[in-house]
């Protein structure tokens, strides 16, 4: 089975829909998490980012993958274009990543992956699939709870606790989120360990948001994991919204392109 | 080894044919992909109290061109190089209780000699249609869901050491038609000097929930050397069987199965069940059972031919019952460490192969696999068959 797992859910909390307006200040902790996952969740989205992880003894990796999202990521592809070792891997998660199928072009073997596959990290980054909240996951796997406004990154922000509802399998007990009241994007979230929910394991902050085509958009964003000391950093390179992506793409043939 | 007369003519081909190979492409030089890897390799091992030293450099060139979004042509190049032992005596790594039957006069002819070698791997071509694709030439297949072993394929034989390892191409004309989002069908027909004796296979794949599953039907000669006589003889084979990989309360499951009718010859079964889990932290387990009733369920009856024909792969197993079981973990966001245990189930004998994996610097990776046989005398996993290492480094360019 594979151990070097691609997740392209990374990219959507760095995809948003157009602005939305300014709501008014009496918005329930679930409309808050509610509007922020349309925000995160793009009808549709291509993408070329580039990742670059520092580990722990502070050498660099760099990964850089096209990407291709639809149906607010019930649908995804992701195709890995550097380094060299890693160039031709993709990835096809169909399903809110319920399916996933991966393809080895060293062997041109495509492989169906269980879901426990998402808990392995991606090429050794600092990010998980279920990181990133893969569909709807902030709403089904997490209860929510306004803890009240904060300046976060310059922003004035509506800081959220999402805490792990009692049946659910997520990796972690308890996230902080700190969400832009203008926009509904997530700007920072603290990761708390799944068995201490006051061991903080990973901090995740996004920057340099900006509004492109309309749409506001985080062009980068940096994991500091918080127990290896180790932080991976993505950027997009190359962003497209709203594009009429064929179903084809999505397919087990596209796959093996 | 060669004399430098015939690596001088080898050479003096392959670039001859590397420039009419290059020559086409040159012209769509803008979409030519050239690419590949460099790996150096030690292994050592440790057989009747000598150890024994072999190391090969392979030098793997790939080359791929898109002509547009129908036509898309693919080939690699593969150049070994081997020094240390060269040359090994098959007989040295079954058990004496066989061995010690062949005539001290014969032993020789169970020789094995590693050849420095230049190899056009795959050399296809892919046309793609609205209703298929159409892969020509030699080409890498890869049939079925199992880990270590795969029932289905015909075509390749997995070292139990590093079953993930590229496997070689094939000659083979293969189609693909995806029907609709949920079914296809594939056909290859890989060509040999007569239709007769040619390999054809039709599967067909489909989706049921959060399941893949395939049926599969199969013609295709097998080769097989009697090492009393060194009489080769073919065997001809028709497989029916499927293939399975899904999910099953929240673990990983996987199934294979192929039927093997055989004319003048009992028939048998291969099958094949896994599991496999991922803990969070990143922690892999798996596990695959394999039964093989082609294989033997008592090791007191595996002779000559057993052996060798297991060690040169013309067979995928000596006994009939065995599991490949293995644990990962990301010991750090480099380095991976890992074990594996395949086990006879019906000579209790098994073989330990701890694995480490660093990834040096970017686009540099290096591999070490340790291999222990810990079975008692005359079993699969014989202790006295000796133990050993390789270290693998891979660069990619």
């Amino acid at each position: 089975m594979a151990n070097k797992i691609i997740f392209p859910l990374l990219l959507l909390s760095l995809v948003n829909f157009p602005i939305i307006k300014t709501y008014a200040e009496t918005l329930t902790s679930q409309e808050i998490v509610n509007k922020m996952n349309d925000v995160i969740n793009p009808q549709t989205a291509q993408a070329k980012a580039k990742i670059t992880i520092i580990t722990s003894s502070g050498k660099e990796r760099t990964f850089i993958y096209d990407s291709f999202t639809k149906d607010r990521g019930e649908k995804n592809l992701i195709r890995y274009l550097e380094p060299k070792r890693a160039k031709g891997q993709a990835m096809l998660m169909l399903n809110n990543a319920d399916d996933i199928w991966a393809y080895f072009p060293r062997t041109k073997r495509v492989r169906k992956l269980a879901t426990h596959a998402k808990r392995q990290n991606w090429e050794g980054s600092d990010f998980s699939y279920e990181d990133m909240g893969s569909g709807d996951a902030f709403i089904d796997e997490y209860k929510n709870k306004l803890l009240g406004e904060e300046k976060k990154e310059n922003y004035n922000c509506y800081k959220i606790e999402l805490e792990k509802k009692k049946d659910s399998d997520a990796g972690y007990s308890r996230l902080i989120m700190w969400i832009i009241k203008d926009n509904f994007f997530p700007v920072a979230m603290n990761y708390y360990a799944r068995k201490d929910p006051q061991f903080l394991k990973k901090v995740l902050i996004q920057y340099e948001i900006k509004d492109i085509d309309g749409v506001p958009t985080g062009m980068k964003m940096t994991m500091y994991n918080k127990t290896d000391n180790t932080q991976t950093s993505m950027e997009l390179l190359e962003i497209k919204y709203n594009l009429d992506l064929d179903d084809s793409i999505f397919s087990e043939r596209n796959l093996k392109k | 080894m060669k004399s430098d007369h015939d690596s001088f003519c080898i050479l003096k081909i392959f670039i001859i044919s590397l420039y009419l190979l290059l020559l086409p492409l040159h012209l769509y030089a803008s979409k030519l992909d050239i690419y590949g890897y460099f790996q150096p390799q030690l292994t050592g091992t440790s057989s009747n109290d000598d150890f024994y030293q072999f190391s090969s450099n392979k030098l793997r060139i790939d080359f791929k061109c898109e002509y547009s979004k129908s036509v898309t042509f693919g080939a690699n190049y593969n150049f070994i190089q081997y020094s240390g032992k060269t040359q090994w005596n098959m007989l040295e790594y079954i058990p004496t209780t066989i061995s010690n039957a062949v005539p001290a006069a014969q032993t020789e002819s169970y020789d094995i000699l590693y050849e420095d070698d230049i190899i056009l791997d795959n050399a296809y071509i892919k046309l793609s249609f609205k209703y298929a694709d159409i892969t020509m030439g030699k080409q890498q297949i890869s049939l079925g869901t199992g880990y270590a072993w795969n029932p289905t394929d015909v075509f390749n034989y997995k070292d139990l050491l590093d079953p993930a390892y590229e496997q070689p191409g094939h000659n083979a004309y293969r189609i693909d038609f995806p029907i609709n989002n949920k079914y296809s069908v594939l056909l290859i027909y890989s060509p040999e000097n007569t239709s007769e004796n040619s390999g054809k296979l039709i599967s067909i794949k489909g989706k049921l929930g959060h399941f893949d599953y395939a049926f599969i039907g199969i013609e295709k000669e097998f080769l097989f050397t009697d090492y009393f006589t060194f009489d080769d003889t073919t065997q001809k084979r028709k497989i029916l069987g499927g293939d399975f990989v899904g999910e099953f309360l929240g673990l990983g499951v996987w199934g294979e199965y192929a039927y093997n009718l055989i004319k003048d010859t009992d028939d048998f079964y291969e099958s094949v069940t896994g599991i496999d889990y991922t803990f969070i932290g990143g922690t892999y387990i798996m596990c695959e059972y394999y039964r093989n009733t082609g294989g033997k369920d008592d090791y007191k009856k595996y002779d000559l031919n057993d052996w060798l024909q297991f060690i040169t792969a013309q067979t995928k197993t000596i006994s009939r019952d065995q599991i490949y079981a293995s644990l990962t973990h990301p010991m750090t966001d480099l380095i991976t460490a890992g074990t594996s245990v395949i086990t006879s189930l019906n000579d209790g004998s098994l073989s330990l192969i701890p694995s480490f994996t660093y990834s040096l610097f970017e686009n540099v990776d290096l591999s070490v696999f340790l291999n222990f046989n810990l079975g008692k005398k005359g079993t699969n996993y014989d202790r006295t068959l000796g133990d050993g290492g390789t270290a693998r480094l891979q660069v990619y360019f």
